[in-house]
């Protein structure tokens, strides 16, 4: 994705500012249609779900987790640049915690341990040199 | 109504023709007339002025706008077409409602 809001929303992702990426994100979403557009809304909620998580809001966090996840496995192993795989496996261990602090057990966290969108790098065969994306 | 779910980006509120919508913290109006906050946390929908867009779009325009999928129909407040039309005529009594098509109304997609 070429546009400006997509780089700078992933990078305030990765700097744990999710409100910011939210509505950068949220922008881009209003003037997108087509296939990326559900992409970029499983993005937004898991973004607004690590923001309600931070904020002890874990009802909210692990409903936008749920539906961000529902969204983005379509979109597996990666799409637009960004690795999916290990992003999204890393989301529902945040989830489970928020399903923790649900039942009322606040639960122990490390904010570093938030996982980050890494751009998707292709793995080169090394007996065939195919390239596996 | 608008679920906990909610980030406050305040992006549903412009979009209500009703002017149904309000910041968290700030007190309501109708008819001249001002009332509490529904909420102090989150945005919040005032039901007394919500057609659920009936009258006015073919579908509920706070929803269209929300990619948090926190604006919802209130479970506990189900209310038919020509409830939430008779409504719409009331909040803006100086407009003419044509009959209502898919077009402004979401019950007749």
């Amino acid at each position: 994705m070429s546009d400006d809001r997509f780089t700078r929303g992933i990078e305030e992702f990765n700097g744990g500012r999710y409100f910011e990426c939210h509505d950068l994100l949220e922008d881009l979403w209003h003037d997108t249609r087509g296939h990326d557009r559900l992409f970029l809304q499983g993005l937004i909620q898991v973004s607004v779900g690590f923001y309600h998580f931070i904020n002890s809001n874990y009802k909210g966090a692990a409903s936008q987790f749920t539906r961000g996840l529902g969204k983005l496995d379509g979109y597996r192993p990666s799409y637009r640049g960004l690795e999916l795989d290990r992003f999204t496996m890393e989301v529902v261990r945040w989830l489970a915690l928020a399903e923790e602090g649900l039942r009322g057990d606040v639960p122990a966290f490390d904010e570093s341990g938030i996982p980050r969108l890494h751009p998707h790098v292709p793995h080169v065969s090394e007996r065939t040199g195919s390239v596996s994306r | 109504m608008i679920t906990e779910e909610c980030i406050n980006c305040g992006a549903c509120e412009p979009e209500c023709p009703n002017i149904a919508i309000y910041a968290p913290g700030v007190p309501w109006e109708l008819n001249g007339e001002m009332h509490d906050p529904l909420s102090n946390d989150f945005y919040y929908i005032v039901p007394e002025k919500c057609t659920e867009c009936v009258g006015h779009f073919e579908r509920e325009q706070c929803a269209a706008v929300c990619p948090v999928d926190c604006c919802v129909p209130d479970p506990q407040r189900v209310e038919t077409e020509e409830q939430l039309f008779q409504r719409a005529k009331a909040l803006h009594p100086g407009k003419e409602f044509p009959e209502l098509t898919p077009e402004t109304s979401h019950f007749r997609k």
